[in-house]
């Protein structure tokens, strides 16, 4: 959990090769079928499939194993929030099919169908876009925006923040060991002292970087940015037919999919 | 000989602060020269440097009386991208400065901001690389580098806009003695092809003293003490005063000074106090 | 606020700060509650999600509605470059040069990076945190303005990033985060800390307005997105919207004042604080 590259892991997948702005809209397709499915369609099966394809695409860019624990942690705490609220918030009708023994909750076949549809809904769209950051350098994101007419300083903001997190990660721990070395317990009290405790993190980590923040400034103007109105990118994102091919399989897999499931497993 | 920084008759005084950080400094560096500022923390280096740099009073409010000029340029009326192609700072934390994510798109990186075009950037990355010994680690990011690296980098990243000027704050403080061999060759490399005025504010002097042209003491906002190492160290100098130590080998011969010997000159370096030493023995030799 | 005697501010700010750790001691106990599972029976009757459905959806969506409209008003107005000053709307001049944009990506960094190292206080993983780096959004408002907000709603965005929700949803986080900053910045008359007036603002602005505006408006966008960003309304209304108003209460409250105390003089002294690099154009 170093976030060496910022949220990059550097690789050599599909997905490293292709360009940013068809990730890009790869999930926003992702999220176009999910949005159809959660809503209209509602068949979890479907769901299933269009969050598996985006597991796929995580799993085959190698992520460090932050990103696994992360969306495993997350994928069922979504999955456990889904079946406890959509069946509270919406009354459904339906057969009875499942009751959660000692809990004691009642699910109609109706209400487990809206809350694993709805809880696909969430993940497979949030799954794609993690896919974007993991497997795109921060520069090529920077130039893909820059591509789509966003003032280039302001979308230089995001991308300096992703360089600055492992700087930041590393001097939050430095700044934690030095105070557990004189003895300040971090994760022992109650939730307020130990809150109070983070003071004593945050006061010298914001001296510096804020400090810091003159020296990056005036980096930058050592650096000329800002001296143009346009600038150059001296490795420049080509789209290639490739990058085509790879949306065009997507969208014809999530639609034949959708076709095929709706017709033949129609729950 | 062309001037590159020259000023006049400067006061620098903070906001909300009473006491004036430089008093009535003037001060001429020549057009290539290699220039060591040293002086005790609190003596006013940091607060020069900054105004060299325009920062002090665009940024950081001061009042400031008296005149900069650096090459034709007032850096306290000019803007930052103007400033940007006479003087550039390196800070003491070149972490700070490295802005990109690989060492080729930080090298790249100000090029591409001045619009230059593709090929063009790719043939300066490559020379500068080189210049700096950098050269095969395009691919890597800047936080797996060793300090002495991340150091040759940052300057790396400047260099590519061929300033005249580079100020290095404390460029050696934090490296080992590797490292610091490499800022050392950087320097007398960037000396000999661009001819760079550099100006390095230091508090360890071993490193450069064979190769500094002059040696400027600061303390309480003045220069005290000028001239090349060799006149510098002639007298002695304490420590605790001065806020440096002077080489160790001038430190030796201040002692043998003291207890009596008589040298013909104070040494500044080893190879230099080794002849000496030599010369003296030789002597007492003769003499017995 | 008009010039009223210093004195009053003192116990005001006593009172105000007793009322918003009253309420993050409620919230508290209401998440033991709702992770503690007794939702099936009915939320209970004293806890905080209770409390805010007691009112109805239709009553917070109005509400939520209100604060949302403003708070987008406000957001769009402030990037275009226009800003309210005395009851007037005056165009400011923020240059956005190299060290606004320095401070912005700092702040983002230190907000998104401060939430990963510090996620040690995760009560429900992956799900939802007591975010410690939260304590940090009303100081970064009241020291560095606009690009202190604009650093906020993108740390916001690391941050969802790396908790593993980066949707649809995080539009609402985004500006919901650049008003959390924003609020205290406007509105605090004196933010220096070094009164208790100052002290009073930061509680009164800072935790309670900017605290219930953020969560009001991230609730009110991810029930208008619904559609999109798949969260039941209960889960909204009843859990995320109180959630996220006491989270930010509870850290903001301890730890707040302390911090942007300490931070002011030397941001200060760098020239790096909002007021000495913003101009205002008022037609006369």
């Amino acid at each position: 959990m170093s976030f060496e590259y910022g949220l990059y892991v550097p690789g050599r997948s599909v997905f490293h090769r292709i360009d940013p702005r068809a990730k890009i809209i790869w999930a926003l397709t992702v999220l176009a079928f999910s949005i159809y499915n959660g809503n209209y369609v509602m068949n979890p099966i479907y769901g299933g499939m269009i969050y598996a394809s985006v597991l796929i695409a995580l799993i085959s860019s190698k992520p460090t194993s932050f990103w696994y624990k992360l969306f495993g942690g997350l994928s069922v705490a979504i999955l456990f929030f889904s079946l406890l609220f959509w069946p509270a918030s919406v009354p459904l009708g339906g057969k009875p099919l499942l009751v959660i023994p000692v809990l004691g909750w009642k699910y109609t076949d109706l209400a487990l169908r809206l809350a694993l549809s709805k809880a696909f809904l969430v993940l497979s769209p949030i799954i794609a876009i993690a896919t974007i950051f993991i497997t795109s350098r921060p520069g090529d994101l920077f130039q893909a925006l820059v591509k789509w007419r966003f003032p280039y300083r302001l979308a230089y903001i995001p991308i300096l923040a992703l360089r600055f997190l492992p700087t930041v990660i590393v001097e939050i721990r430095t700044i934690i060991d030095a105070q557990k070395s004189r003895a300040l317990e971090l994760e022992k009290g109650s939730i307020p002292s130990r809150i109070r405790k983070y003071v004593a993190v945050f006061v010298p980590l914001m001296i510096r970087m804020m400090k810091s923040a003159l020296e990056l400034g005036v980096a930058l103007d050592s650096k000329g940015f800002g001296a143009m109105k346009t600038r150059t990118f001296s490795k420049e994102l080509r789209w290639r037919i490739y990058d085509t091919l790879i949306l065009i399989m997507f969208t014809a897999l999530y639609a034949v999919m959708l076709i095929v499931i709706t017709r033949f497993l129609a729950w | 000989m062309a001037t590159a920084i020259k000023i006049e008759d400067l006061w620098v005084r903070y906001r909300e602060e009473e006491d004036y950080a430089v008093k009535g400094l003037s001060l001429e560096i020549g057009e290539g020269e290699f220039v060591l500022l040293m002086g005790p923390s609190g003596c006013g280096k940091t607060t020069l440097c900054l105004t060299i740099m325009g920062i002090i009073p665009r940024v950081i409010k001061a009042e400031v009386k008296g005149s900069v000029r650096v090459f034709d340029l007032d850096p306290l009326n000019a803007s930052p991208t103007e400033i940007a192609k006479y003087v550039t700072i390196v800070f003491q934390n070149p972490e700070m400065q490295l802005v990109t994510t690989s060492v080729y798109e930080e090298v790249a990186f100000p090029l591409e901001n001045f619009g230059l075009p593709r090929d063009e950037i790719k043939r300066r990355v490559k020379e500068v690389l080189e210049v700096v010994g950098l050269s095969g680690l395009e691919d890597r990011s800047p936080a797996s580098l060793s300090g002495g690296q991340k150091q040759a980098l940052a300057i790396a990243s400047v260099l590519a806009l061929r300033p005249k000027i580079i100020i290095l704050d404390e460029p050696t403080s934090q490296l080992d003695p590797q490292g610091t061999k490499r800022v050392t060759d950087l320097i007398l490399k960037l000396r000999k092809e661009f001819e760079t005025t550099i100006l390095a504010v230091e508090h360890r002097i071993e490193w450069a003293v064979e190769y500094v042209d002059r040696i400027l003491v600061m303390s309480g906002g003045k220069i005290v003490l000028e001239g090349d190492p060799k006149t510098v160290f002639s007298k002695e100098i304490k420590p605790e005063e001065a806020g440096f130590r002077p080489p160790q080998v001038s430190e030796i011969a201040y002692k043998l000074v003291r207890s009596g010997v008589a040298l013909p000159t104070i040494p500044i370096s080893l190879n230099e106090a080794l002849n000496i030493f030599r010369g003296i023995l030789d002597e007492r030799a003769a003499s017995s | 606020m008009s010039e009223k005697a210093p004195g009053i501010y003192k116990p005001l700010a006593v009172i105000v700060a007793i009322i918003a750790i009253a309420l993050a001691i409620w919230g508290s106990v209401t998440f033991a509650a709702v992770s503690g599972l007794i939702w099936e029976k009915g939320p209970a009757v004293w806890s905080w999600g209770a409390a805010f459905l007691s009112l109805g959806f239709g009553f917070w969506r109005v509400v939520g509605g209100i604060f949302w409209i403003v708070g987008t008003a406000l957001f769009i107005m402030e990037l275009a470059g226009f800003t309210i000053r005395n009851g007037r709307i005056v165009r400011q001049v923020i240059k956005w040069d190299s060290i606004d944009i320095a401070i912005a990506a700092l702040v983002a960094a230190i907000y998104g990076g401060g939430l990963v190292a510090t996620a040690g206080l995760i009560v429900i993983p992956g799900f939802t945190w007591i975010r410690p780096a939260n304590m940090l959004s009303p100081v970064f408002g009241i020291l560095f303005g606009i690009p202190g907000c604009v650093g906020l709603a993108f740390g916001n965005l690391i941050a969802d990033a790396l908790g593993g929700f980066l949707g649809f949803g995080s539009i609402g986080g985004f500006i919901g985060n650049f008003i959390l900053g924003y609020i205290p910045y406007k509105l605090m008359k004196d933010p220096s800390l070094r009164s208790s007036r100052s002290v009073f603002e930061f509680y009164l602005w800072g935790v309670l307005v900017g605290s219930v505006w953020c969560s009001l408006y991230i609730a009110w966008w991810l029930d208008l997105v619904q559609a999109i960003a798949g969260l039941p309304p209960l889960f909204i209304w009843g859990w995320f919207a109180p959630f996220v108003m006491v989270n930010n209460a509870i850290v903001t409250a301890i730890v707040g004042p302390a911090l942007a105390y300490v931070l002011y003089p030397p941001v200060k002294r760098w020239g790096l604080h909002w007021s000495d690099r913003i101009t205002f154009i008022e037609k006369s």
